[in-house]
């Protein structure tokens, strides 16, 4: 069933590219009976390509699928999230680290992350393995890290809204937060251009949360997504794989989410404890020297 | 009667031997620094530069990516350092003193490992991990300015990325 778009597919493949695909299409057929691990060699969508292109390159290689379904669900969870006002959501995250030798270490840690839009995010993210614990705070004016195990804070003046905020800490601070997709999703700053492939795999569940499966390639990641069925299409689940690293390391997270819950005001604005010590940020200066 | 002193020596012997090789191999093994390469993706859309192309004011955006690229190649010098074990000062971006930049992995495992250890008469300006630092310091504060004073080597901790580096500084006081 999992694979079932695939002969689907195959009927609707425009005449002149039919020719060329019976081949592949019937090959395909069973494949999806007997081994549903087998990679659908060329499904075409009519809609999206175009016959010549079909015809050119599906006899070498396999020509990339954009399913409009995959990319109508990921428009529609995109359009659902930019309307929540305020959130939580708590993540299972695990996530390859690389070693010199090449080897693959999956990590795993836990992260919550509290929101109030357009201008406030409160994240925190431990991951025990890599001795990380720390905490982000974002209240509209000001930005902090703060380290819970070293007791080391900094703070910086900070934009007004959480996309220019995540812009800034990336690039001003060198600090990648693992939360930009869940803003972008719905935005202009979500590369759909850069979607290369986007399949349904089939319905799963997650943490029992019956969802849709969907799969993706960009140009330099491959990555999966879970959507919650229903009313709330929310992200349950999301897998990345880093194609321009030789290992392809993979990040998983696994999201769970409270909407509309009670937000205390001063859940975004750090207060330093009194054994904590402030210290700089170290502002990746190079920026401006190599635009000269 | 003989035989049978001589086989007991040989049993002790054994014994210690294999108490050494045994012990030895129980010794801790954090001596072998294991770095991490960063370059893990999180998220599935880069910063707000995915419309640069389209956009002319955004043009400076795609410079600061060209940046961090160079950036990551400071970080292979960095894990050359902690294979080889050289207990010198890692002098990362020499010219950036104080205000420099370092990347080392954010979150990288057991970079509790032994890298650079920091030592006293390293120049001012270098650089270590958390994990490079001597083993007792102390958090000083002078001037409202945090420092971690290691005996006569003073460093001043900054955050790079997620990660608290600390950058040899002259004594403050």
């Amino acid at each position: 069933m999992k694979y079932q778009f695939a002969r689907n597919k195959c009927s609707a493949v425009l005449i002149p590219a039919l020719l060329i695909l019976a081949g592949g299409c019937s090959t395909q057929q069973t494949a999806a009976s007997s081994a549903p691990e087998v990679q659908p060699a060329s499904v075409v969508d009519s809609k999206s390509t175009a016959p010549s292109a079909v015809a050119e390159t599906s006899t070498v290689q396999p020509t990339p699928v954009i399913e409009p379904k995959a990319m109508e669900a990921l428009q529609k969870m995109g359009r659902f999230l930019r309307t929540l006002k305020a959130y939580e959501v708590s993540f299972k995250v695990s996530k390859d680290e690389v070693l010199d030798s090449g080897q693959k270490i999956m990590v795993d840690g836990t992260s919550e992350l509290t929101v109030q839009t357009p201008d406030r995010f409160h994240f925190s993210t431990k991951i025990d393995e890599a001795h990380r614990d720390l905490q982000f705070f974002y209240d509209g004016k000001t930005f902090t890290i703060y380290g819970n195990t070293n007791k080391f804070y900094a703070s910086a003046p900070a934009p007004a809204t959480i996309h220019e905020l995540l812009d800034v800490a990336e690039e001003r601070y060198d600090i990648d937060l693992p939360i930009r997709d869940l803003f972008s999703w719905g935005t202009d700053k979500a590369d759909v251009a850069a979607i290369q492939s986007a399949i349904y795999i089939g319905p799963t569940k997650i943490d029992g949360v019956p969802c849709d499966h969907f799969a993706f390639r960009n140009v330099d990641v491959d990555w999966q997504i879970c959507i919650e069925q229903g009313d709330t299409p929310l992200p349950r689940k999301l897998v990345i794989t880093t194609m321009d690293e030789a290992e392809r390391p993979q990040y998983v997270s696994i999201m769970n989410w409270k909407l509309s819950p009670k937000i205390k005001s001063k859940t975004f604005t750090f207060v330093p404890p009194k054994d904590a010590h402030k210290i700089e940020f170290a502002v990746v200066e190079a920026a401006t020297d190599n635009t000269k | 009667m003989k035989n049978l002193k001589l086989f007991a020596r040989f049993v002790t012997l054994v014994v210690a031997m294999g108490l050494v090789i045994g012990t030895g191999w129980m010794l801790p093994q954090d001596a072998e620094a294991r770095q991490v390469r960063g370059g893990t993706r999180t998220n599935v859309n880069r910063g707000g530069n995915v419309n640069r192309n389209a956009n002319v004011n955004r043009n400076r955006n795609a410079n600061v990516n060209r940046n961090t690229n160079v950036n990551r190649n400071a970080n292979v010098n960095v894990n050359r350092n902690a294979n080889v074990n050289v207990n010198r000062n890692v002098n990362v971006h020499g010219g950036y003193h104080g205000g420099g930049y370092y990347h080392d992995h954010d979150d990288g495992i057991g970079v509790g490992g032994a890298i650079a250890i920091g030592v006293a008469g390293m120049a001012i300006g270098s650089m270590i991990t958390a994990a490079a630092l001597p083993p007792s310091c102390s958090t000083v504060s002078v001037n409202g300015i945090t420092y971690q004073q290691c005996g006569s080597t003073w460093y001043q901790p900054q955050y790079s990325g997620s990660q608290v580096n600390y950058i040899v500084v002259n004594p403050p006081r």
